[in-house]
């Protein structure tokens, strides 16, 4: 047993790279959460495919974890209510090659990644991210987009655990491999997750 | 001609609906959702409309289910991979996928009709299929290949030989990125390849000689 889990769909593209961190990330497959007790994981991440309807019709198993003091960070496109604070995601209007993702107070998710790797894969732009949420009150923005809109967002407020949110931004898969400084990515935000065990664990003693 | 799309929750399936002001939401007469699917009467539809990135675990423990349904004479459409043999005869290869080539005005993805007198390319141009593909199919023998990449292996194919009813199988995913609201050319390119087998089965299937 880990101490991280991630929440898939089974079978996709990301298995691959999910499997790339075996030795730290529990898989759970997704028809298989009402049967997970997550209050074994310090955070949980729900990958950008995830089937929504299931996650909705068990949302307390979501938010129960919370209210225990869990971590969640989701990089799903949000279309039903089942994460506390969120408020769907939009799909940006602006076109994708005049958008561009902008990352807040150099957070230390991103620390050292270039706008440029952030925003483009091979020179294409927008696998990274395509829309945004409106953040819930007094949460923390870390990512935006040219039009100022929030794309990926840290909640202390909503519950009594914390919650990543990214809109479609998933930080295990979008930087592996790519041979740029995005390769960081993951690493740094498996940094910060212990970064914020660590801050809850203050918080709470 | 009554189609079922099947649906797995997940958002790109959902927006697939919703983007372009709804432009797709009455288009089908329903969507299965996945889990649904074991207690689903297939039969009461003409064709059954598979998007890229369903579920592939869920689609291979009701095969039985899909076969018996297409034993019957109906029509299924199956987009995108098929890492699970979840229909009999159907051989997938992965391939990487080439998703910069456009990037270079003097780059092609190259794409092949058989017979470029193909029906479908009434409805839509071969320019429409130039997005991605990640990997292509080996049609059984009998199969009439209708995209081709330039190795030969079916980027589109239509299968007549091995059920009584007829599989459209295709590796291009247009459903996915309507979905996810980027890749323009998907857009005609599914109005065009919807038209086409709805033409299809009016040919075929009401005035035609089944």
């Amino acid at each position: 047993m880990k101490e991280l889990a991630i929440i898939t769909p089974g079978g996709m593209y990301s298995q691959g790279v999910y499997d790339a961190f075996k030795e730290k990330l529990d898989q759970i497959f997704q028809y298989d959460l009402p049967q997970v007790d997550l209050s074994q994981y310090k955070a949980v991440m729900i990958s950008n495919t995830i089937d929504e309807e299931f996650l909705y019709k068990h949302k307390e198993i979501i938010s129960t974890y919370l209210d225990n003091g869990g971590i969640i960070c989701s990089f799903a496109q949000n279309f039903k209510l089942w994460l506390p604070g969120n408020s769907l995601y939009t799909l940006s209007p602006t076109p994708i090659k005049d958008r561009v993702i902008n990352v807040k107070n150099d957070h230390l998710i991103f620390k050292g990644i270039t706008e440029y790797d952030l925003n483009y894969r091979k020179g294409v732009k927008g696998f990274f991210n395509r829309g945004y949420f409106q953040e819930p009150e007094g949460a923390e923005v870390v990512l935006t987009d040219s039009d100022d809109k929030t794309v990926m967002y840290i909640d202390r407020k909503t519950t009594k655990g914390t919650i990543l949110s990214g809109a479609g931004t998933d930080l295990i898969t979008f930087g592996f491999n790519q041979g740029t400084t995005v390769d960081r990515l993951a690493e740094q935000f498996l940094e910060w997750i212990e970064d914020e065990v660590a801050r809850m664990k203050g918080v709470n003693a | 001609m009554k189609t079922a799309v099947i649906y797995n929750g997940y958002s790109f399936n959902y927006n697939f609906y919703e983007n372009k002001n709804g432009k797709y939401k009455n288009r089908f007469d329903k969507r299965i959702y996945i889990l649904d699917l074991p207690d689903t009467d297939l039969m009461e539809f003409d064709l059954v409309i598979v998007p890229g990135r369903t579920n592939q675990q869920l689609l291979y423990k009701n095969s039985e289910k899909f076969i018996d349904y297409l034993e019957a004479g109906k029509w299924l459409v199956s987009c995108g991979e098929m890492p699970e043999q979840w229909l009999p005869n159907v051989k997938w290869t992965y391939t990487p996928t080439n998703f910069t080539w456009w990037l270079s005005e003097d780059e092609d993805l190259p794409l092949i009709p058989p017979n470029p007198e193909h029906p479908l390319f009434k409805h839509t141009e071969l320019e429409n299929a130039k997005w991605h593909y990640h990997g292509f199919f080996t049609p059984p023998e009998g199969a009439t290949a209708i995209i081709n990449n330039e190795n030969g292996g079916a980027i589109l194919y239509e299968d007549n030989v091995s059920f009584k009813g007829k599989a459209i199988i295709t590796s291009l995913d247009p459903m996915y990125h309507f979905g996810q609201g980027f890749m323009p050319k998907t857009e005609p390119f599914l109005d065009g390849f919807l038209a086409w087998i709805e033409e299809k089965f009016e040919n075929e299937m009401v005035g035609g000689r089944k």
